[in-house]
């Protein structure tokens, strides 16, 4: 369950944003929408811990995260979050599976292969596993990111327009694959997106002014 | 997994990795092999002085004469009389005396005349056939035998001085009697015969002398005229060191005397400022391969700042990130360091190939100095260190939000 009260953040005097309170259930998904400079992104941020609140608090279950500090914070973040980026960023010196791999291993110190391979059969891209990220499409590359926020078990799974670089078909997919694996995982999916094809299928919808 | 992550990023970009382990490689590898020839060279120059307190020979450069007499590197400086240097050869203060008369050469391997002394002077032990006891027998030592093939009952003619190319002496065949064992002295690249096949062949028909094995130290009496080119002296005791120096440049004139310690003290200290100009320009190398794994990593850095922004959202800690870059930076110089040592061995061994081949001078295997390279590779650390610090530090306060919002 993620729950937010009063989340208070601003950046200059002329740029400030009163958040409104937010409520994600386990297993739920709940899209969060806005015009740019609407403060989407900064809130995700907040949320994923990657920012601090100036007001106001984050709780995750029953942990209040901008209470954690430091390294225990970049744990509970590794363990407990994960974050899908607009564009996505991977380690480009290694290969599609040893960033799976690495995720676990910053995440929660192991690396287990046969649960990073499995998932990246189960997104039918186990057969570029062995390649460099930046030498797959742009789909398949989409599909490793998701594979890489799905591998630790997360209960937040936090998505910064996933969609908006992809064509309906695809934007369905990857819409119902995030979803779907949150469900299964009994993770808490929060989208951030000004996609309106993300908000014709969905009831829990914030619009940040 | 921190340092395996490393080194995937460092050979993320081969070229670049390439160029930076080759400059530090180079700067180490010279450092390894100057100290590895100058050890072999003051090892080589200092074995073959042992025992000799004083060389005498004909005037000139002092240098020169211990160059040609103890290591037969140089052109001897001239002959001097026999019957003056006798004089001195059974003083009193004398232990021990061993004359050298210079002659022809093989394939430009030295021949000098000399009696068992020679031997005993070097402690040369013979591997097969007698020691050589008649006019135009030789004794061969194991460097020769092993370059030339030779073996007991060989003949061969001899070309005159000690040039190759010489005239040749087709009248005279010398006959191998001897082969003596590997001593890492200059007596294992002589052919060594007696003095009177040298004055023989020179026109001088003198008695046929024989000497045999285990011969009393001191020369014989022999006629008048008749030269030798250098005496390698033993005092008996301090006393001689501080009087004979003096008697005999006040008595014979036309007799040089060079201490061998003196002259290759002086020899090593001009060589040694060759070498330090050099090692100073190794370590600048490594300086410039500092600032050149410095530039790599900032460079690299900017490109990488979502990538370690990224590691920090997959959980890892902010000293994680500082340790990665900084692991970059240690691991270019341990590869340095490696590269470099191999370099230098290979080097060392060039060198010693050509040192062979251009002056007959055999440089064994010697270990690495445990201590320089110790020091070495602690040098290696701290520039790979330094030159990572400040890209580590930097990458300790990256700004996870800001460095993921603004692309």
């Amino acid at each position: 369950m993620l729950k937010t009260e009063q989340l208070y953040f601003e950046y200059s005097p002329q740029a400030k944003f009163n958040f409104p309170d937010i409520i994600c259930a386990e297993g739920d998904t709940l899209i969060i929408s806005g015009e740019s400079g609407s403060g989407k992104t900064t809130l995700l941020h907040i949320l994923g811990c990657l920012t601090m609140p100036l007001a106001g608090r984050v709780m995750l279950n029953d942990v209040e995260l901008n209470k954690l500090e430091g390294s225990h914070l970049d744990k509970f973040r590794g363990e407990h979050i994960s974050i899908i980026f607009q564009k996505m960023h991977f380690i480009s010196s290694i290969s599609v599976l040893d960033n799976l791999l690495l995720a676990q291993w910053l995440g929660r110190g192991v690396k287990e292969k046969e649960g990073a391979m499995h998932l990246l059969e189960k997104l039918n891209i186990a057969d570029q596993r062995m390649k460099k990220p930046h030498l797959l499409s742009q789909g398949q590359q989409q599909r490793v990111a998701i594979a890489r926020a799905l591998i630790n078990k997360p209960r937040l799974i936090l998505a910064d327009e996933p969609t908006s670089s992809l064509d309906n078909k695809n934007a369905e997919i990857v819409e119902q694959l995030l979803r779907e694996s949150a469900h299964e995982l009994n993770a808490s999916l929060v989208i951030v997106t000004h996609d309106m094809r993300l908000k014709q299928n969905n009831k829990n919808i914030i619009e940040l002014v | 997994m921190i340092l395996w992550l490393a080194f995937k990023n460092i050979f993320h970009k081969p070229l670049h990795a390439v160029l930076n382990i080759i400059i530090f490689a180079t700067g180490i590898g010279i450092i390894t092999m100057l100290s590895l020839v100058q050890r072999q060279f003051e090892d080589k120059f200092e074995k073959n002085i042992e025992g000799i307190d004083m060389v005498m020979g004909a005037s000139g450069s002092p240098l020169q004469l211990i160059l040609s007499a103890v290591y037969h590197i140089d052109a001897p400086t001239g002959n001097i009389p026999l019957e003056e240097a006798e004089k001195w050869m059974k003083h009193p203060y004398i232990a021990s005396a061993v004359p050298m008369a210079y002659g022809d050469s093989y394939l430009s391997y030295p021949m000098i005349g000399s009696d068992s002394c020679y031997y005993k002077h070097f402690g040369a032990e013979l591997a097969s056939g007698v020691f050589n006891h008649s006019n135009y027998e030789v004794v061969v030592g194991a460097d020769v035998v092993q370059k030339l093939k030779l073996k007991v009952g060989d003949k061969f003619h001899s070309t005159h001085g000690q040039q190759e190319g010489g005239e040749e002496h087709g009248n005279v065949t010398w006959v191998v009697t001897g082969i003596l064992k590997p001593t890492g002295k200059v007596i294992d690249r002589m052919i060594i015969s007696n003095i009177e096949s040298v004055w023989d062949i020179h026109g001088e028909n003198g008695c046929t002398h024989d000497h045999a094995d285990g011969e009393e130290c001191h020369p014989h009496d022999h006629e008048e005229g008749r030269e030798i080119t250098a005496v390698l002296l033993k005092y008996r005791n301090p006393m001689a060191a501080l009087q004979l120096p003096r008697l005999i440049r006040e008595q014979s004139k036309n007799i040089q005397l060079a201490q061998p310690a003196i002259e290759i003290n002086r020899l090593f200290s001009l060589l040694g400022i060759g070498l330090d100009a050099i090692r100073y320009l190794a370590y600048f190398i490594m300086g410039l391969s500092a600032i050149s794994i410095f530039i790599s990593i900032y460079n690299t850095l900017k490109e990488r700042m979502y990538e370690l922004a990224m590691i920090r959202t997959l959980g890892g800690s902010k000293f994680k990130v500082f340790s990665l870059i900084l692991s970059e930076g240690i691991l270019y110089s341990i590869f340095g360091y490696l590269t470099g040592l191999v370099l230098g061995v290979v080097g060392y061994r060039m060198v010693a190939m050509l040192a062979e081949n251009e002056y007959q001078l055999s440089f064994g295997n010697l270990p690495l100095d445990i201590t320089q390279q110790a020091m070495l590779l602690a040098i290696s650390l701290f520039i790979g260190f330094l030159a990572a610090i400040f890209p580590a530090i930097k990458s300790y306060f990256i700004q996870i939000s800001s460095t993921l919002s603004y692309e």
